[in-house]
């Protein structure tokens, strides 16, 4: 999974493949778009999000995503809210780069004891409910 | 590839590594920064982006919306296909952030059904 996020345009794009050719096409959300495999209109291969900080509710909820997929869009926007660049984020929560970068493509089975890290140091971010609630 | 300040968020950031591809200027005289980490981004998600298309959509639009959404969000669209099969119209879209003083940056690029909705800067209709 691929996602970038930007807070001053507000656009985030998640993406769940790579290589697959797609096209934009309206979801009945205003602010949500998403991309289509070209060779089967049936398969979604991501989403764009305007303001995302306003949608993220309905991102986090009602697109079917995996608890590991709600964790990397969390830590994504969390850490691009702050500013932050991965290297940092992984030093916050005392793990490699490689590692934190893997969170954040939901691709990394989380120890028990990282998870608590991320409770702690961000227990205050409200959008973590969503994982840990 | 020219090494440089990636800006991002309209600040030079920590992404010492990145590299400028290029900067193209856009018929308004906006000059439009091309960064490998955003190519890459939307490579990775949109096989089908080359920079050609990137640059050609950038230099010659069918139409710039600023968005509805964020005012530091410019679509640069030029339509490829005007009757597909299966999807109608398809567009080629560059999205560009906006970073002040007559600058801005790719953000993404992909293929799409929709124009959205937002401030027409340009149309290439109403120029004619």
């Amino acid at each position: 999974m691929i996602i970038k996020y930007n807070r001053d345009t507000g656009l985030m794009y998640i993406h769940f493949f790579s290589g697959v050719a797609n096209i934009q096409i309206r979801t009945s959300k205003k602010d949500i778009f998403k991309f289509v495999a070209k060779a089967n209109k049936d398969q979604i291969v991501g989403y764009e999000i305007e303001a995302a900080d306003k949608n993220l509710d309905f991102v986090l909820n009602k697109i079917g995503l995996s608890r590991k997929q709600k964790l990397a869009v969390c830590m994504c926007f969390i850490r691009e809210k702050h500013k932050k660049t991965q290297k940092e984020f992984s030093t916050i929560i005392n793990v490699s780069e490689g590692t934190y970068k893997s969170i954040e493509r939901a691709e990394h089975n989380i120890s028990f004891d990282i998870l608590d890290i991320i409770y702690n140091q961000f227990k205050t971010e409200p959008v973590l409910q969503h994982v840990f609630g | 590839m020219k090494k440089g300040h990636y800006i991002d968020h309209g600040q030079n950031s920590a992404y010492n590594k990145a590299k400028l591809i290029e900067a193209v200027k856009t018929k308004n005289g906006l000059e439009i920064e091309i960064w490998d980490i955003d190519f890459q981004h939307a490579l990775e998600g949109h096989p089908e982006v080359t920079l050609e298309r990137i640059r050609v959509t950038l230099k010659n639009p069918m139409k710039v919306i600023q968005s509805k959404r964020s005012n530091r969000v410019c679509l640069f669209y030029k339509l490829e296909i005007a009757v597909h099969p299966d999807f109608g119209k398809i567009y080629f879209c560059v999205v560009v952030g906006v970073l002040g003083e007559g600058k801005g940056k790719l953000e993404t690029a992909y293929e799409t059904t929709v124009i959205k909705l937002g401030t027409t800067l340009y149309d290439k209709e109403r120029v004619k």
